[in-house]
């Protein structure tokens, strides 16, 4: 066939297909008018390929082959869209995609609770009997500014606040303690020497804190603080941590892959905890900035609440997912 | 160090020679190709970026001063968004490109040279703590300038590639002469050669095209100017021009609406 | 220069591909490109160390200084890599003074401090031109690449001082932190040996990005060349040229082996002609036929008629004026803020009688952020209802209610209404008469049916007998109803069914009435009535 009549016979789908993927990049309501012009992309498309190797074939002008490729690269990129999170795709994550994803890496979840509870509980029994040994991770002035900030005579914490500076304090949580998760899961892929350094520091400190102030005789004011939105916090950060883990597992021992490969296996099965980590952690400042901090609400009120959110994490962590048939393959790894 | 870089593996300086071309097979069999971007435009692009973040931040900041504490935590909200979601926003609403690798024409793809979607995105902006460390993106640097595709930490762990956007080339004036129909036996890279010489008409020197038109004296029978136009004449057949009247080409006007995404 | 042995691809490229090549070329020939760099470096660095001892710092600046003679070295063997020519270590350290005789005190002096030194330095040391014929072969190289190249070398400063500080930053993150370290003396006294050990480590820096540095804007450079000179069609050229003569002169081989190559030039030529009359030929004809361009404003003219061009007709009801009642808030808007007001801090009006913008601000923000969490959580579980439930224990029933039964199976009629009062005595009389198909047929029907109506077995049109069996032992799990007998028993009957039906080989008779009893005992005694549709089972 002359390149002539193969331009005439296919110019019409061609040209359909320019409009179709003109409208589809404008906006959506063109798409929807041109929808008639092209039924089935995937059919075309198979046929513009066949097209496209056709002109390569025999050798029709440079021009043509040119113009097709374009073709062909656009309607490639169409057609290979990832699909846009569906509604229904989230909530299914929300409700088992998470905890089924913390299953599947049970055994990064645990080393890295180890990690943060060990140097915690150390460090915690160490500071409660022992004075001194808080001032060995923290400054002195630091040691003060958090003795007077939940000291129950300076009513700092005991006043109510206004709404601005909970807004204010809400910021400051979602950039501190985000930003901190965020780097611990980055830094794993460091082989996880960065993750295992940032879940043990976070054990150490808050240790420290924890121990100390309750031997200082703090525990009405403290406790009812953190007791809320540490059932999110605190988790969440184990968990950006055993992301964090996974990705550096997959450098130092990546089996069969080659560490490329293994470390992108490892970087999808990691984002699967680490949306679910970023929940949590906003969760956890809405919490600390607006609900842990007020003093309307009685330490008994606390306390409950407290205790059945850490109820509701554990329960949702262990029980969650469970039932759902795995959407993976594997599921060698449950707890 | 770029020393021990994969070298090796790269895909031997074959007969083609060292390109920046990074080439996949689709499903389909069809060939595709993009030219991966390297650490200098990245560079540039973020630092462009950069600029935006921090004038945005600038703004932001002396607005929020009659908010008060308000304010303040307005400003850390924004500056979190900013902080890790500024390039994953862009990324994936503007087809891979954030502001600064708008400027520089790059865009982010996955290493299948589909768009980017949201996962990946997340991802690689994510590890960008990583690339930073120890300080100012060194191990971005290291890790762009020695991986076969200037990848990122985050390139790598995400699967992703950052290259070029061609933009449309302006359809170039062609020299006015009667089109001619190619010789048989011309393969696509030989078309290709002559369509570009005719494109180039108005930047090469008339000198230098009388001398590379010489080269292909066994196709043209002739020298000189005249040997020339006959090559000029091909170039113009091959663009799609069949007579002397035929406005310029049909086929650029075309390529410049699928290719500008 | 010979372009056939060009070691990267020529092809027309943007400024940046052209940079980024240039890492490429770089990378491959690295280790050599800043040995030939340090060495002569270094060799300088050792030798005013020595005379200078006190002065650390003036040495290295007098290095960083003279960048423009160390860069020569790896340029020169840039581009004989290239094209693919070898060149040693020891060569090209011999080559080091001629490299540099060109144009040295210029570049030391006034033009030390260009931006585009990578870009313009082959114009020097490759193509050895000054003064005048520089300046002008400069201004035709910069017209499109001045910009990229000037990017270029800000980028590479501030990449030496990154490196540099990420070096100093590993330093300081290995250091324990007990250690209590005074940097101030440290930092101030210029002839320490830490001073001399920053330097040292300054100036390895240096000769590790320079190779990059060089060959992105060299690679600048020879882009501009491929496009102001066209390599890349002088390449293609060449590569059909030697095609075509090959071709030919094997197409003469046979004629005469040894011909002149006058001859095969002319009968190119002559071939050449004849093609293009040949093609030339039916032109005119072809010239009234559409062109894909005519093709076009044909398509254009049929997409501007009306069947591509719905009109539509919409009315309906939409805010008037929208702009004037903007300013006339109700009531209770009103209360509202100030009740937000208020609620943002109560300090506040006894302090300052201004309201202020900021806990208004922050109070509407803190309410809106309580409704969306509480509608967030209200949304998810009512969303999540039936997980929540089944999480809880319960069965979730309301689905299976509305599932539409099946009134066939496999060509059996299931519904109730055609099954016998007395399913086994008609069974049973069935079979005495002769009729065993039947007979089986009736009692596995009325086991699917009781199944479907009193378990709430899902059965479906498209399940075979096995399915349904497979089905049964399934639910079983979940639906304490389903005893182990009945799921036994209707294993037995699905598999006896099956012999029955497909292999026309009937039970035993006492087989047959054993399974008659078994049932009546699994069907019968959930106190269902000999009419078989008294009493539903209610859990």
């Amino acid at each position: 066939m002359k390149q002539r009549d193969f331009e005439q016979r296919h110019q019409p789908l061609w040209l359909q297909l320019e409009n179709t993927l003109a409208g589809y990049r404008k906006n959506a309501a063109v798409e929807s008018e041109s929808a008639g012009l092209i039924e089935d992309l995937p059919a075309s498309y198979r046929r513009l390929c066949q097209h496209l190797a056709v002109a390569k074939e025999r050798q029709y002008t440079s021009n043509l082959i040119a113009r097709l490729n374009q073709l062909v690269m656009a309607c490639h990129q169409r057609l290979y869209q990832e699909k846009s999170v569906s509604r229904s795709r989230w909530l299914e994550y929300l409700f088992s995609g998470f905890p089924r994803a913390l299953h599947e890496q049970a055994r990064f979840v645990w080393l890295s609770c180890a990690l943060f509870l060990a140097p915690a509980l150390v460090m915690g029994l160490g500071s409660y009997w022992n004075d001194s040994l808080i001032y060995a991770v923290m400054s002195p002035e630091q040691v003060l500014q958090i003795e007077s900030m939940y000291d129950p005579a300076n009513r700092v914490l005991g006043r109510e606040r206004g709404s601005d500076t909970d807004l204010q304090m809400f910021g400051f949580y979602i950039k501190k303690n985000i930003g901190i998760a965020f780097r611990t899961f980055a830094s794993g892929i460091l082989f996880g020497i960065g993750s295992i350094f940032f879940i043990v520091f976070n054990g150490v400190f808050l240790g420290a804190i924890f121990g100390h102030i309750t031997r200082v005789g703090f525990v009405t004011t403290f406790y009812p603080f953190v007791i809320g939105h540490g059932a999110f916090e605190l988790t969440a950060i184990v968990f950006a941590g055993a992301a964090g883990l996974r990705l550096g597992h997959s450098l130092v021992n990546p089996g069969n892959l080659s560490r490329r490969e293994s470390l992108r296996v490892a970087g999808r099965d990691a984002m699967k905890i680490m949306y679910g980590t970023f929940l949590m952690l906003v969760i956890a400042a809405f919490l600390e900035a607006f609900w842990s901090s007020s003093t309307e609400v009685s330490i008994a009120v606390k306390l409950a609440v407290g205790g059945f959110f850490w109820l509701l994490v554990l329960g949702y962590c262990f029980l969650g997912g469970r039932n759902q048939p795995s959407a993976n393959t594997h599921t060698g790894g449950r707890l | 160090m770029p020393n021990n870089s994969p070298s090796s593996s790269h895909p031997p300086a074959d007969i083609t020679g060292l390109d920046t071309l990074y080439e996949i097979e689709t499903p389909e069999g069809i060939d595709l190709t993009a030219q991966v971007a390297g650490p200098v435009p990245r560079m540039l692009a973020y630092s462009v970026d950069l600029f935006y973040r921090t004038l945005i931040l600038i703004v932001l900041g002396i607005a929020m001063t009659i908010a008060g504490d308000a304010g303040v935590g307005i400003w850390l909200l924004v500056s979190f968004v900013l902080e890790w979601f500024y390039p994953v926003v862009f990324e994936v609403m503007r087809g891979g490109q954030t502001p600064g690798k708008r400027a520089f024409s790059i865009a982010v793809v996955n290493d299948n040279l589909t768009p980017i979607g949201w996962g990946p995105s997340i991802m690689r902006n994510l590890l960008r703590f990583a690339d930073f460390l120890p300080f100012g993106y060194c191990a971005g640097i290291i890790s762009m300038t020695c991986s076969r595709d200037f990848q990122r930490l985050g390139d790598h762990a995400a699967g992703t590639l950052v290259i070029h956007r061609e933009n449309a080339s302006a359809s170039a004036a062609l020299p006015q002469v009667t089109p001619l129909a190619p010789p048989r036996g011309l393969q696509l890279e030989d078309q290709q050669a002559i369509v570009s010489l005719s494109e180039r008409s108005q930047e090469l020197s008339r000198a230098r095209q009388r001398e590379l038109a010489d080269l292909l004296q066994p196709i043209t029978g002739k020298s000189g100017d005249d040997g020339l136009n006959r090559l000029h004449g091909i170039g113009r057949w091959l663009l799609g021009a069949r007579s002397a009247e035929d406005h310029k080409d049909s086929g650029s006007k075309t390529n410049k609406r699928v290719g500008g995404q | 220069m010979n372009l056939d042995r060009l070691a990267v691809r020529a092809r027309q490229r943007s400024s940046w591909e052209s940079v980024d090549l240039g890492i490429l070329l770089a990378r491959q020939h690295w280790l050599q490109l800043s040995t030939l760099w340090l060495l002569p470096a270094a060799a300088l660095f050792a030798l005013l160390a020595l005379i200078f001892p006190d002065s650390p710092n003036w040495i290295i600046f007098v290095i960083w200084w003279l960048k423009p003679l160390f860069d020569r070295l790896p340029l020169l063997v840039a581009s004989r890599k290239l094209f693919n020519e070898p060149m040693g270590f020891r060569d090209a350290l011999g080559q080091f003074r001629r490299a540099n005789s060109a144009d040295w005190f210029p570049w030391l002096t006034w033009r030390r401090l260009s931006f585009t030194r990578a870009f313009d330095l082959p114009v020097t040391v490759l193509e050895n031109a000054r003064g005048k014929a520089r300046a002008a072969r400069l201004s035709l190289l910069h017209r499109k690449a001045a910009n990229a190249a000037s990017w270029l070398h800000i980028v590479g400063v501030h990449v030496e001082m990154i490196l540099g500080l990420g070096l100093a930053a590993l330093f300081y993150l290995m250091l324990p932190e007990q250690i209590e370290i005074d940097w101030m003396p440290i930092l101030n006294d210029s002839n320490s040996i830490y001073a001399w050990i920053a330097n040292g480590f300054t100036l390895l820096i240096m000769a590790a990005v320079a190779p990059f540095y060089v060959c992105g804007g060299f690679m600048l450079y020879i882009g501009r060349r491929v496009d102001l000179e066209a390599w890349d069609i002088e390449i293609h050229f060449r590569k059909l040229r030697a095609r075509l003569e090959i071709q030919q002169t094997r197409e003469r081989k046979p004629a005469r082996t040894s011909a002149p190559r006058a001859t095969a030039v002319s009968l190119a030529c002559a071939l050449g002609l004849t093609l293009i009359v040949a093609i030339t030929g039916p032109q005119s004809v072809q010239a009234d036929v559409a062109t894909p361009a005519q093709a076009e404003v044909l398509i254009d003219e049929v997409l501007a008629e009306d069947e591509f061009h719905q009109r539509e007709k919409i009315s309906s009801w939409r805010m008037k004026d929208f702009e004037s009642r903007e300013y006339r808030f109700p009531d209770w808007f009103i209360a509202f803020i100030e009740w937000l007001e208020g609620l943002g801090s109560d300090e506040q009006e006894v302090s300052d009688s201004d309201p202020e913008f900021g806990p208004l601000l922050a109070g509407i923000i803190e309410v809106l952020l309580w409704i969306t969490a509480i509608g967030l959580v209200v949304y998810l579980l009512w969303h999540f209802r039936d997980h929540l439930r089944s999480l809880l224990g319960y069965r979730p029933k309301i689905k299976k209610a509305e599932v539409e039964r099946p009134e066939t199976l496999f060509g059996l009629d299931v519904r109730r209404e055609s099954l016998p009062d007395d399913v086994t005595a008609e069974v049973l009389q069935l079979w005495n008469a002769g009729h065993q198909r039947e007979a089986m047929g009736l009692l596995y029907r009325a086991s699917l049916s009781n199944l479907i109506s009193r378990f709430d077995c899902p059965f479906r049109d498209h399940h075979t007998e096995a399915e349904c069996a497979q089905l049964v032992r399934e639910e079983a799990d979940q639906d304490p109803r389903l005893q182990p007998a009945l799921v036994q028993f209707f294993g037995v009957l699905t598999k006896t069914w099956q012999r029955q039906a497909y292999a026309h080989q009937p039970p035993a008779g006492a087989q047959l009435e054993s399974l008659c009893i078994q049932w009546q005992r699994v069907f019968q005694d959930k106190g269902l009535g000999r009419d078989g549709k008294a009493q539903e089972v209610q859990p």
